[in-house]
């Protein structure tokens, strides 16, 4: 379980703003999170404490009831610019971390599981580009399975489809939605940061919705998965979420709210 | 289409009037050698001019004006070359030597110009492995490590702008050998403006790639030499091309002051006995072999940085 207790976040060199202010939220394993808010909001900067990238300057952050003190063991990144090594192919990049994230792996299990991820992710037949040579949505697949090849509880998501058009954000919507469900032996934790309200519909158990570094309201989404699929019932409630989820934005955030997306593939 | 038929006409236009004038005008120098290594000279310069023209149009689909115009300006000079030397005296016959006499000296002194040219690329590409060598392995660890970086960061800014000929003649001096002091020389032209410039790219590398690398919690051998490596080759090779041509420069000077063998000494050793027609070749020599590493470390990008 993740636990923030009124976690504050200064930049060292701007100790006056918060960036963060007095953010309590729990996290249960197994959930799916999304946290929403207009741009400069506090998202990314809440996720970067999650993945121990950097440390609160107020409050306690704590993973399995143990304080946080660095990138854990526990936790995979998705980023926006996919971040994959330019140097490597697909394949190379998973093979690289796999090697230096799981221990105890010999080489034909790297190679194996290396492969069985590139094609879990629709990427066996690229599986020798360089991301140079590939889209930003093959890029993505790729950045999200090298992410499950660290195999961790938790998964960090900061907008990673926020630089996709709209079909392939929603293919991989999708196949997030898929790969997050998959393993049903464990319950992978997922906090999911968008600025538009349509995916985090989609996508979340649960919206946390912040503005100038606070949360400000949380919104449960009570739809059955997968959501692909749905019955005009689920298609009104999502709506409706939408709707809702919208309306907090304009009302509680002001003009910042109307940086979000009202739309996204559902 | 039309434009590029239209320069390569006047191409070969001018390489048709320079053998002409070699072959056929009537020489007003006693002294001249035959014309045949001048004329196996053009004939290679042209062969050169072909397979750039052939990689131009097969990687872009036109020549292009870049090869052209460099064999029109070739051409252009030898003949204005030829014409004020060999044809019309109007140069001294010394001090500006004949393009005849001058490729001559390749055939007459190709033993000695390989000997000092195998002198030099010794000492320089010695030089330049330890120079580079020491750079990409202190600038990883120093670059990355804010302390060490806090503390040579304000060294390097001082020592990098200082070129190492400004402290070639105090080298000679001190160290026990001219070969040590040149290799010296080198190592210092190299070491400090990569150094810095490794420093400068560590803190530019993109923040995400870090921060994968952090959150796969690599080690730190593994993030200098498998992550930041890497991702600073690029950067490497391309300044790798401007400080060869300046360690050249800054070998070639050494050797000017003392030394028995290298390019340099040949120059400095044609020049006291006023023989202006080797240093003419030997000045040559040096352009080609700078061009012929150059071209080896753009083969090198290419191949190994693609996905750059």
């Amino acid at each position: 379980m993740i636990k923030l207790e009124n976690i504050g976040f200064s930049y060292s060199d701007d100790l006056n703003t918060k960036a963060l202010d007095s953010i309590s939220l729990e996290i249960k394993r197994g959930e799916f999170v999304c946290i929403v808010g207009p741009s400069g909001c506090g998202k990314t900067t809440l996720l970067r404490l999650l993945a121990g990238l950097s440390f609160p300057t107020e409050g306690n952050l704590l993973i399995d009831g143990k304080p946080m003190d660095g990138p854990g063991d526990d936790i995979a990144i998705v980023f926006q610019d996919y971040a994959l090594f330019p140097w490597m192919t697909a394949y190379k990049n998973i093979r690289f971390t796999l090697k230096h994230t799981r221990k105890g792996l010999d080489k034909e299990d790297e190679d194996r599981i290396a492969r069985e991820l590139l094609e879990k992710v629709g990427m066996e037949d690229a599986a020798n580009k360089h991301p140079y040579q590939m889209s930003g949505g093959m890029r993505q697949r790729v950045a999200i399975a090298r992410a499950l090849a660290m195999d961790r509880d938790i998964l960090l998501l900061d907008e990673p489809f926020g630089a996709l058009d709209s079909k392939i954000r929603g293919e991989l919507q999708n196949l997030l939605e898929d790969l997050w469900r998959s393993d049903k032996d464990r319950a992978r934790t997922a906090v999911f940061v968008t600025h538009d309200i349509g995916e985090a519909v989609r996508m979340a158990d649960r919206i946390i919705v912040m503005d100038h570094g606070r949360i400000i309201n949380e919104i449960s989404v009570p739809l059955r998965r997968p959501r692909v699929i749905m019955s005009l019932e689920e298609e009104k409630t999502m709506k409706e979420l939408r709707l809702k989820l919208s309306e907090i934005m304009l009302n509680d955030t002001g003009d910042s709210g109307k940086a979000c997306r009202c739309g996204g593939p559902a | 289409m039309r434009k590029e038929k239209i320069r390569m006409l006047i191409a070969h236009l001018l390489l048709a009037v320079l053998l002409g004038v070699v072959c056929l005008a009537p020489k007003a120098k006693a002294l001249l050698k035959g014309p045949l290594p001048l004329i196996i000279g053009i004939a290679v310069i042209e062969l050169l001019f072909i397979i750039m023209a052939m990689r131009s149009r097969k990687k872009t689909g036109t020549v292009g004006t870049g090869p052209t115009d460099i064999i029109t300006f070739v051409w252009i000079l030898m003949i204005i070359w030829e014409i004020c030397t060999s044809v019309m005296d109007l140069a001294h016959p010394v001090l500006v030597p004949a393009p005849e006499n001058v490729f001559y000296t390749f055939v007459d002194q190709w033993k000695v110009m390989l000997l000092n040219i195998s002198y030099s690329l010794r000492l320089l590409i010695g030089g330049m492995a330890l120079g580079l060598g020491a750079a990409v392995i202190l600038g990883l660890v120093f670059g990355w490590n804010e302390r060490l970086k806090a503390f040579s960061y304000p060294i390097a800014n001082v020592m990098a702008p200082i070129p190492a000929i400004v402290i070639s003649p105090y080298l000679v001096a001190i160290m026990p050998t001219f070969r040590s002091a040149s290799l010296v020389v080198v190592i210092l032209g190299v070491f400090w403006p990569q150094f810095l410039g490794i420093i400068n790219r560590i803190a530019s590398v993109e923040p995400e790639i870090l921060d994968s690398a952090r959150i796969m919690k690599l080690s730190q051998p593994v993030m200098l030499f498998r992550i930041l490596l890497p991702y600073l080759v690029p950067g490497i090779l391309n300044s790798l091309k401007v400080t060869m041509t300046t360690s050249v420069l800054m070998l070639n000077f050494a050797e000017l002051m003392g030394a028995t063998h290298g390019m340099g000494y040949y120059i400095q050793n044609s020049i006291v006995y006023a023989n202006y027609t080797h240093a003419v070749a030997g000045i040559i020599v040096i352009g080609v072999v700078v061009t012929i590493l150059g071209s080896i470390v753009g083969i090198i990008q290419r191949k190994f940085i693609k996905w750059h």
